[in-house]
């Protein structure tokens, strides 16, 4: 009965705003086995992986905002694999409400692999940027692509959305920037299956958003901070590659 | 000819103008006395503040005038008029008038803007700046369901076993669509969960279309959420069908002669809620049920060239024959049919986020401002138009709701009203010889589609024109010029009528009164068009001359419509001229509104309502 069906799908918040069930201790443990288990495994073995920076982390934790280049869905398990241990718990995913949450299925199993928080990229992020606040508040560790989407094209770093710098005003919490390399040949857009490929993570030095700091200014920020990794590392189309020019 | 006789006359005063009006920049006149606005809803205090908005743009402010002399003014941008309903609750809208300073203006042209610069003396009508919403829209939701005028509480109505139908606005309200969570899925969650905790099992969800498109489904998702989506579609969530043979009965006749006709599900129903978003003054009322759930015999019945004629204006009901002839059908229709009314009002903040400047004053734009524009307007020009269009259709507006009121149609309607105007009233003295207006890329009739040429007039003539009450903007016999492309360009699936309309009927006769009489029913019972509208996404047959029909008093008043930018061949096939500027279009008005007419320019969107005295 369509009223029994309304009562039953409770009150409140749009449901897919805030998956709480993602974060139930049989979703936790599922999801541990698999990361630990498949994913983790995966990247370090087929990918020929190697992280760098993660002492500049060391005494700092959650919550906080990672912020990354994005390249490819191996991304978020090679910043889980670059990050401290203790972090892992507490490590929530940014993903695009349009494209992880769109059927049942996909959102099932990147939520379970990658706890993920839907983030509307065409709609107006508001309601979903104040979920992600709760979140953060909650003691998250939010991984977030502020390019908005996986490259498509030749390796460069893009504009970054704002919504970086209003979750770290509005969340208070400092942003740790992270550099990926790799995870474009490794599993570009388009493909369905990984191949291997060298990838490397450099995690960048915390930054925080400064007294009265606009939000669009402390994202350019954020995006020189992830720029200045990428030097670390060496991921020269990164730090050359034609983007788009911050601002613009 | 001096600069000074080049001056545009003020809108309203007496021909010669070489001189300026001495009244011109001088202390404001006193303000008109207007009927005291009703005490703010309870739940509108002043909103704290949400935790993840930006910091607040500066508000569209007019500037303090009152005992202002043009030395002491802001010399890019006089202020000629500034006044409110009731300036304790209502929002300033302003009047100013262009001066050697003022920059250029923002004119909206479809899928893009210009920047136009005005004669000096151009009277510039700006939206007033938005209202506050509501603190907890929930918290005025339900103070409405539990007080409602003229009615028992909702609560009151609901008793196991009955038959509840909820109707509700369709997409073509608000514009552009709202930020989620829409207005419809708060008010429908609520009047559900009360029917739940009365045991009522039987709903049904009707989006009450009329004669537009069908909703998709995710259009209808986005409308009514989530959950009441998930729930209810698509047997018991689904758009109306006017054209149902077996589900549209008759409901009876008014005195006037007008059919009122409803599906047999709401008629069968022991409660008819209808949830409402008020946009404009003519949304809303006994338009929602006889209107929406109509059928083409019952609309016919008022949109029709000879009540539109006399409907002067559309957003003033009082002297809208289209409001009376409705509120006939409405009321013949309470008499069988138990109905409970829920009407919204938002402010009109329509943009945010880079496209914000649209709803400033152009001296208040910020570098950002300028910069966004820049941006923007490139981007318009360089972007495949499909890109482009599909920008400017993603918009969501940041609406906030202003005011919610329930109960029975009229008394909720008559509150609704008074909300409407604190919000969208703008006091405007005299008439101009021309009349100017931007077209933006939206219509209610082309949400996710395509504003094509016979929609562009509905806008300039039917929807901008009317945006008066008292007396049209621009006087008898003047001039409207409207900026827009005016390309010959068509949305196949939404409007497939409204292409023949424009290729068979319009080169016969452009006379509203006769083409209704010649081809009208041709179309409206046109089969395939019917098929469309029941199973594709289609309006209906008539549609296109219902649009036509809207402009019809438009046309008539004025003695030319001019579109600046407009393609010549398209122009030329509704009757209509093309300039390829202002100036140009001013020249060519010349000979109809002499060398230095008077000039009003619309600054919208976002919407207003002028009160011409």
């Amino acid at each position: 009965m369509a009223m029994a069906a309304f009562v039953e799908s409770g009150a409140g918040a749009p449901r897919d705003l805030a998956p709480g069930w993602t974060r139930e201790p049989s979703m936790l443990l599922a999801r541990q086995v698999v990361q630990e288990g498949l994913l983790a495994p995966a990247v370090r073995v087929a990918g020929n992986f190697e992280a760098f920076g993660r002492g500049r982390v060391r005494g700092i934790d959650p919550p906080l905002i990672i912020a990354a280049n994005h390249a490819s869905h191996v991304d978020v398990i090679a910043i889980r694999e670059a990050l401290p241990r203790a972090w892992r718990h507490d490590l929530v995913a940014a993903a695009a409400a349009d494209y992880f949450f769109e059927s049942g299925s996909r959102r099932l199993l990147f939520s379970l692999a990658f706890n993920t928080l839907p983030l509307e990229r065409h709609e107006s992020p508001r309601q979903s940027l104040r979920t992600a606040v709760k979140v953060l508040r909650q003691g998250a560790a939010l991984i977030i692509f502020p390019e908005g989407g996986r490259l498509d094209g030749a390796p460069r770093l893009r504009e970054f959305a704002p919504g970086v710098g209003f979750l770290a005003k509005h969340a208070r919490v400092p942003v740790v920037p992270v550099a990926v390399w790799g995870t474009h040949e490794a599993l570009p857009k388009g493909r369905r299956l990984p191949r291997t490929a060298h990838i490397r993570v450099q995690v960048g030095r915390p930054i925080e958003i400064a007294e009265g700091e606009r939000p669009q200014a402390f994202t350019l920020r954020v995006r020189e901070a992830v720029r200045a990794a990428a030097v670390e590392l060496g991921a020269w189309p990164l730090v050359y590659g034609e983007g788009d020019a911050p601002g613009a | 000819m001096s600069a000074e006789a080049r001056r545009p006359r003020k809108p309203g005063a007496k021909k010669p103008a070489t001189k300026p009006s001495p009244a011109r920049g001088t202390a404001k006149p006193p303000r008109p006395a207007l009927p005291a606005a009703p005490a703010p809803p309870k739940l509108a205090a002043p909103p704290t503040p949400p935790a993840l908005t930006a910091p607040p743009s500066p508000k569209i402010l007019p500037a303090p005038v009152p005992e202002a002399t043009p030395r002491q003014l802001p010399s890019a941008l006089r202020v000629a008029r500034v006044e409110t309903e009731t300036s304790s609750v209502t929002a300033p809208g302003s009047v100013v008038e262009v001066t050697r300073k003022t920059p250029p203006l923002l004119v909206h042209f479809g899928e893009g803007f210009k920047r136009v610069r005005f004669p000096e003396g151009t009277r510039v009508i700006y939206p007033p700046a938005p209202l506050a919403g509501v603190e907890d829209p929930e918290a005025a939701i339900a103070e409405a369901l539990d007080h409602p005028l003229n009615s028992e509480p909702l609560n009151a109505l609901l008793r196991p076993g009955m038959k509840l139908t909820i109707a509700f606005d369709d997409i073509s309200l608000p514009l552009p669509p709202m930020q989620l969570p829409d207005v419809r899925q708060r008010v429908i969650e609520q009047v559900l969960t009360r029917a739940a905790a009365h045991g009522v099992t039987d709903v049904v969800l009707i989006a009450a279309l009329s004669l537009h498109r069908r909703m998709t489904d995710a259009e209808l998702r986005r409308a009514v959420g989530d959950r009441v989506f998930d729930a209810f579609h698509p047997h018991r969530l689904y758009n109306h069908d006017a054209e149902d043979p077996d589900e549209m009965i008759e409901v009876g006749v008014t005195d006037r002669g007008e059919y009122v006709d409803m599906p047999k599900r709401a008629m069968d129903s022991d409660l008819l809620v209808y949830v409402n978003i008020n946009l404009v003054a003519m949304d809303g009322g006994h338009k929602s049920v006889p209107v929406g759930l109509g059928t083409y015999r019952s609309v016919r019945a008022h949109h029709n060239t000879a009540t539109l004629y006399e409907s002067r204006s559309y957003m003033d009901p009082p002297r809208s024959a289209i409001s009376h002839s409705v509120d006939r059908q409405g009321r013949l229709l309470a008499d069988h049919l138990k109905i409970f009314t829920i009407e919204t009002t938002l402010n009109n903040d329509t943009f945010d986020g880079p496209m914000k400047f649209m709803q400033k004053h152009e001296n208040k734009w910020t570098p950002a401002d300028r910069a966004a524009f820049a941006g923007i307007q490139k981007a318009t020009t360089t972007l495949p138009r499909r890109r482009v269009r599909d920008i400017f259709h993603n918009i969501a507006a940041p609406y906030q709701i202003t005011s919610v009121q329930a109960g029975e149609t009229e008394a909720t309607h008559a509150s609704t009203l008074r909300n409407f105007h604190r919000q969208h009233l703008v006091p405007v003295k005299g008439q101009s010889d021309v009349l100017v207006a931007g077209i933006a890329y939206l219509s209610p009739y082309n949400v996710n589609g395509v504003l094509n040429p016979i929609l562009v007039n509905t806008m300039a003539l039917g929807y901008f024109f009317n945006l008066y009450r008292g007396k049209p903007l621009v006087r008898e016999g003047g001039v409207m010029i409207a900026f827009h492309p005016v390309d010959y360009e068509w949305h196949p699936i939404h409007h497939p009528s409204y292409i023949d309309f424009f290729d068979t009927v319009l080169p016969q006769t452009k006379d509203p009164a006769e083409l209704e009489a010649r081809f009208e029913e041709d179309f409206a019972y046109d089969p395939w068009y019917r098929h469309l509208y029941r199973t594709s996404h289609a309006y209906h047959g008539v549609h296109p001359f219902y649009m036509w029909y809207w402009a019809a008093h438009g046309m008539r008043h004025v003695a030319r419509t001019i579109y600046v930018g407009g393609d010549p061949k398209t122009c030329h096939q509704m009757g209509f001229m093309s300039a390829t500027s202002l100036k140009d279009a001013l020249e060519m008005a010349s000979d109809i509104v002499g060398s230095n007419p008077s000039i009003t320019y619309l600054h919208a969107p976002p919407l207003f309502l002028c009160d011409v005295t």
